[in-house]
């Protein structure tokens, strides 16, 4: 009988081996192995043309972008070039990484939304697709701004429908920025006090809306245009504030039929978008993975055609793997636009001696962090974490913080706690979220601080967990690793540094930089501009205000067939218009 | 019978309630705030003013106070009405019944291959003690004890990448659906789970059927002259199968309240990741709602185990 058990148990375990390998289909041909082209590892940046792998595809008849009167730096597009005859059709797939529950453009609050959704709506201006920053006509094909930059006209595309038929008018504009403003009961707005400076709205007819500032804001425009301000239907939201937090309703290119938190995202294209001629594909379908090696095995096995969209980017790890298998994947690199940062608690002792932060700055090693913890793939950033704006990376890379230290500087910092009195080091916890790379960067910090006797524990915690430890201030130092909708000061320094700011965990105040962001934010000469925020930044690094150590450098994987798409940043790279596969 | 199962079930009540008490004060004692969390979002992208934040904790009704929130939520609960997640604003039976389905399939499948291959390799074990046999059959288990799933799942998909270029699938389809796709893609979480589960069914099955076979009536049985099926399944089986039962029940526990390491590496939107998110989130209802049913649950396989008892051994009697 014995026998007959064990046969009975080599058989079933058999079976299921057979099952499950039958479950497997046959191991499918490799990767083609032709020469693919060399991947487009160029750097999308600002500052760089695209290159021609990249350059835009023919045009079909349409609307083209229009140079508008840009507010933010950043070059002219390079003209669009027939180099690559379009192919219609197809479904493109990718993955995010976190199970949103919300696709509210106005209540959700993770940007991941925006991959969810996204593509279902448009904002009133957008960012250019190719990723050069340039501000281009969306829903409005043209705005004006008089003199005193206070009040501005956008004159709307016609002929524009929601995806259920309704037209859509200059009202649905307006609601839409008055609800992220003002929310209803029953819906957060994260982004009201963006807009807040909006004193009245106006439609004098259904393709004109007419916004007038209380008071000038310099980064009005590049705000509406960021991914979050979405304009959203007036005739469904008005009846029901919370209709559209488990679908989407919009007027952009894509229709979202299938929405399963956790699961899957499908949308289609809509055949009736007002760019005539797009979008290029027949759909989108997005799957929730969130373990990240099954994200890389589903690139791996075209599972999914692209990272990126808000997700993940690739590890260096990853991007070995795919040079090594020779895979034909492109790999395209941008940063994110703010990054890790330690924040310092400037209420209470030690650190409201500005002679202890000073000693922190010249213990600091960012250069270090980068290669220890993200092995190599940053760069050091001041408060201005955007090199646009930034002071010049030849001058911050000498200062305090943000330079190798030498000898004398640590002996200068322990020198400098002992004047403050704390001959004998400083013990304090410093409350950071659970991810691995806000671990490890923390980790060499804690190192690098140790050098000069400031001990500190680290405390990883959930995300609820640390912004309650965040607003309770029961800390010395904090660890924020956050990104902005826009590289634009009033996102990157108003909060963070201005007295009282939403994001000024660590209760920074100082006068002259409040001055000074307030005079950047009216000022609407660029050149002007810059040299205010470069102010500020000069006094927030003097004064030791907290520290930035380098932003997150996103790493996306594109399979080659994936074209007319060029990622640039996490908030402004959902939008598929221009997608297309050459399958 | 019928009065110790209707008794049974009366002291549920009691039960449940001190677990409704005491799942609501844990959720209120846990640090973080869910309106904080729901303007910044997990990423802290969002921006969380003052007002918006006072504003938010009115809407939810947290601003009321703790008892008058647990009074509040106790009497909904009575009315059959779990609430209303704060992620997504559905309501937590909609949420549960998209996603409790899958984690009953994956905990029925991951049961099943278990008891098939666990029981008859503790028995084999058992029989042919220390032989090469019951010594491979250890190590196997042993393996299965040690090795935490999370690293054989992520070994198994590896293995699959590497060696076949091949993925299981990773978008759910329904069972009745498409029942080779849903299945083509539940059998390797549930092979994984199964060889976690089944090595500590078969060394449980093991130890007591060496117990078992030790005894004076098997020792008589052997004596007469009985056939080994009838001495092992009828004589010995039934009477070591008592806390393999007991131990069955409490994992196929362990499964309905969802894997979540099997759930994030198989791309599975069951229970388990939901529970997490929602710890994460702080998404209160959601949370109580699962925990108060996952009591419940507890409750019931305890009953079915005890009631399996009877039929096991005719000698236990319930009235």
């Amino acid at each position: 009988m014995v026998y007959r058990i064990s046969r009975l148990l080599i058989s079933s375990s058999a079976a299921f081996v057979l099952v499950a390998a039958a479950c497997a289909p046959a191991t499918p041909a490799p990767p083609a192995t032709q020469a693919a082209p060399a991947p487009a590892s160029a750097t999308v940046s600002p500052a760089a043309p695209p290159t021609p792998e990249q350059a835009r595809p023919t045009p079909l008849p349409g609307r083209a972008p229009v140079a508008p009167p840009v507010l933010a730096p950043g070059p002219t597009p390079t003209p669009a070039s027939a180099t690559q005859q379009i192919k219609r059709g197809g479904v493109l797939t990718g993955f995010h990484q976190t199970v949103i529950q919300n696709i509210d453009m106005h209540s959700g609050s993770s940007l991941q939304v925006l991959s969810i959704a996204g593509s279902s709506y448009n904002q009133i201006l957008q960012y250019d697709y190719q990723g050069t920053w340039q501000i281009v006509p969306d829903l409005a094909e043209k705005w004006e701004v008089t003199p005193d930059g206070k009040t501005f006209t956008f004159t709307f595309a016609k002929g524009v429908k929601w995806h259920d038929g309704v037209p859509f008018t200059s009202e649905d504009a307006k609601f839409s920025l008055d609800r992220i403003a003002h929310p209803p009961k029953g819906i957060a707005s994260p982004r009201a006090s963006s807009i807040d400076s909006i004193q009245k709205m106006e439609t004098p007819d259904p393709n004109t809306l007419k916004i007038t500032l209380g008071t000038v804001n310099a980064a009005f425009i590049p705000i509406i245009a960021s991914g979050f301000f979405k304009i959203m239907p007036r005739h469904i939201l008005e009846k029901d504030p919370g209709a559209l937090k488990t679908k989407a309703v919009g007027t952009g290119p894509f229709k979202v039929i299938k929405y399963e938190p956790g699961v899957v995202t499908e949308s289609v294209k809509n055949p009736d978008y007002f760019v005539k001629g797009l979008p290029y594909l027949d759909g989108t379908k997005f799957l929730t993975i969130r373990d990240s090696a099954t994200q890389f095995a589903a690139l791996r096995t075209k599972r999914v055609l692209i990272t990126g969209q808000g997700s993940r980017g690739l590890s260096p790890q990853e991007e070995e793997v795919i040079k090594r298998e020779k895979l034909p994947i492109k790999l395209m690199y941008y940063y994110s636009t703010r990054g890790q940062g330690v924040v310092i608690n400037h209420t209470q002792p030690p650190f409201n001696d500005l002679r202890v932060r000073k000693a922190l700055a010249l213990a600091m090693d960012p250069q270090e962090v980068i290669d220890t913890a993200v092995e190599g793939q940053g760069k050091v950033i001041g408060p201005m974490s955007v090199d646009e704006w930034g002071m010049p990376r030849a001058e911050l890379t000498k200062l305090p913080g943000y330079r190798k230290p030498s000898a004398a500087d640590l002996a200068e910092a322990k020198k400098l706690l002992a004047e403050a009195g704390y001959k004998d080091g400083i013990k304090t916890v410093m409350p950071l979220r659970s991810f691995e790379i806000e671990v490890k960067v923390s980790q060499v910090l804690q190192q690098q601080l140790a050098r000069i006797g400031v001990n500190v524990q680290l405390r990883p915690m959930d995300d609820a967990a640390f912004y309650d430890s965040m607003e309770r201030r029961d800390w010395g130092l904090g660890f924020l690793s956050i990104s902005e909708a826009i590289g634009d000061p009033n996102m990157l320094l108003l909060p963070y540094w201005k007295t009282n700011g939403s994001r000024n965990y660590g209760k920074f105040s100082d006068p002259e930089v409040d001055k000074l962001l307030d005079a950047q934010s009216a000022e609407l000469n660029e050149k002007k501009r810059l040299e205010l925020v470069q102010k500020a930044e000069r006094i927030l690094v003097d004064k030791v205000a907290g520290f930035e150590v380098t932003p997150g450098k996103y790493i996306v994987g594109l399979w080659q067939e994936v074209k007319g798409y060029f990622p640039h940043d996490v908030y402004n790279s959902h939008r598929l218009d221009w997608a297309w596969l050459d399958q | 019978m019928r009065a110790y199962v209707l008794r049974r079930m009366l002291m549920f009540i009691p039960v449940l309630i001190a677990a409704s008490a005491l799942i609501f004060a844990l959720m209120r004692v846990l640090p973080g705030d869910v309106a904080l969390m729901i303007l910044v979002g997990p990423g802290g992208e969002g921006q969380a003013s003052p007002e918006a934040l006072a504003k938010l904790r009115a809407d939810l009704g947290l601003d009321q106070p703790v008892l008058v929130q647990y009074l509040s939520w106790l009497n909904d609960v009575v009315h059959l009405n779990l609430g209303t997640s704060y992620a997504s604003g559905r309501t937590v039976v909609t949420e549960l019944s998209q996603r409790l389905p899958i984690t009953i399939e994956l905990a029925f499948l991951a049961i099943i291959m278990t008891m098939i291959v666990a029981v008859p390799a503790g028995v084999v074990s058992a029989i042919r003690q220390n032989t090469r046999l019951d010594y491979l059959l250890r190590i196997v288990s042993v393996a299965g004890l040690t090795m935490p799933t999370f690293f054989t799942a992520t070994l198994l998909i590896l293995l699959l990448v590497t060696a076949f270029h091949w993925l299981p699938p990773i978008e759910l389809v329904g069972l009745f659906s498409n029942p080779v796709e849903n299945l083509t893609q539940l059998v390797w979480p549930a092979v994984m789970l199964a060889f976690y589960h089944g090595a500590v069914i078969s060394r449980m099955t093991r130890s007591q059927m060496l117990e078992v076979l030790r005894q004076d009536y098997v020792r008589t049985a052997w004596a007469k002259g009985l056939g080994e099926r009838l001495v092992v399944v009828r004589h010995a089986l039934q009477n070591a199968l008592l806390p393999v039962v007991t131990i069955a029940g409490l994992e196929f526990g362990v499964l309905v309240g969802g894997t979540v390491v099997m759930e994030t590496i198989f791309v599975l939107p069951g229970i388990g990741s939901y529970i997490v998110e929602s710890i994460r989130t702080r998404d209160y209802p959601v949370l109580q709602a699962i925990i108060l049913m996952l009591a419940c649950s507890y409750l019931v396989i305890n009953l079915l185990v005890d009631l399996c008892y009877a039929w096991l051994d005719p000698r236990i009697r319930y009235t």
